[in-house]
């Protein structure tokens, strides 16, 4: 079960970095060959790669943050198990990263193409649900 | 829109961006059908050799392919600094193909 959790986890980190580097790859294309209308004067283009870029920086501050908060933590031996409660703040940190990743890929889109909010809640509240579920899993088997 | 006189032509670029001149939308239609086409025919030799087809990987290729063209696109310009695929239809093109790439990534 841990595997489907960091799978679900490692593909949202995958799509994002695919898209930013498709976004990057676009913005260095027409900025060496100058073009007459660069996507980066969009405000709507340049607002989601701003924020993608932001977002994928301070991953590794976060991940770091956690790392450090699980090697001080003491462990608490209960019945049968050992009690760590870090993995409950590593799955908030994720979850929350996963979250606003989703929103910046799929903002752009939804923008552009005018895609009813209801289709747009639908999703999200779907990601919402997935994202709470994974969590509970992750939680029950770091605590 | 009203199309520019033949005789103006003169750069390759010109040529190619006629038909902006004539349609705004034209170079939108042309992506969407190299797209549809690259999807489609990549489905159908998938189904054939595999028996199954996986349709979203098939458009997600076809995505990936369509976001480059337009990008090459967007470079070409003519002796009055038009571009042949404007940014608002690169926009379109984007937004749609983001779509399809993270819906087969997330996939895979």
């Amino acid at each position: 079960m841990a595997d489907n959790i960091i799978d679900f986890f490692s593909r949202f980190g995958l799509v994002a970095l695919i898209v930013f580097g498709l976004f990057s790859f676009i913005v260095i294309v027409q900025s060496d060959n100058s073009a007459v209308q660069p996507l980066t004067e969009d405000s709507r283009f340049s607002d989601s790669f701003s924020n993608i870029s932001e977002e994928l920086a301070d991953l590794e501050d976060t991940s770091q943050d956690q790392w450090d908060a699980l090697k001080q933590e003491k462990s608490i031996v209960g019945f049968g198990s050992i009690v760590l409660f870090t993995p409950v703040n590593i799955g908030k940190t994720f979850g929350s990263l996963v979250f606003a990743m989703f929103e910046l890929i799929i903002k752009l889109p939804v923008i552009i193409l005018g895609i009813p909010l209801t289709v747009t809640s639908v999703l999200l509240s779907w990601l919402i649900i997935s994202i709470v579920s994974a969590l509970w899993i992750f939680w029950k088997l770091g605590g | 829109m009203v199309c520019e006189l033949i005789s103006n032509i003169e750069t390759i670029g010109d040529l190619l961006v006629y038909p902006t001149g004539c349609n705004y939308y034209f170079y939108l239609y042309f992506v969407a059908t190299i797209w549809a086409i690259i999807g489609f025919s990549s489905y159908f030799v998938d189904k054939e050799k595999y028996i199954k087809g996986d349709i979203i990987s098939s458009f997600g290729i076809a995505s990936v392919v369509s976001v480059f063209l337009s990008t090459i696109m967007t470079l070409i310009k003519n002796q009055q600094n038009i571009p042949m695929l404007q940014q608002d239809l690169f926009m379109y093109i984007l937004g749609f193909c983001i779509v399809f790439i993270g819906i087969w990534i997330f996939k895979k």
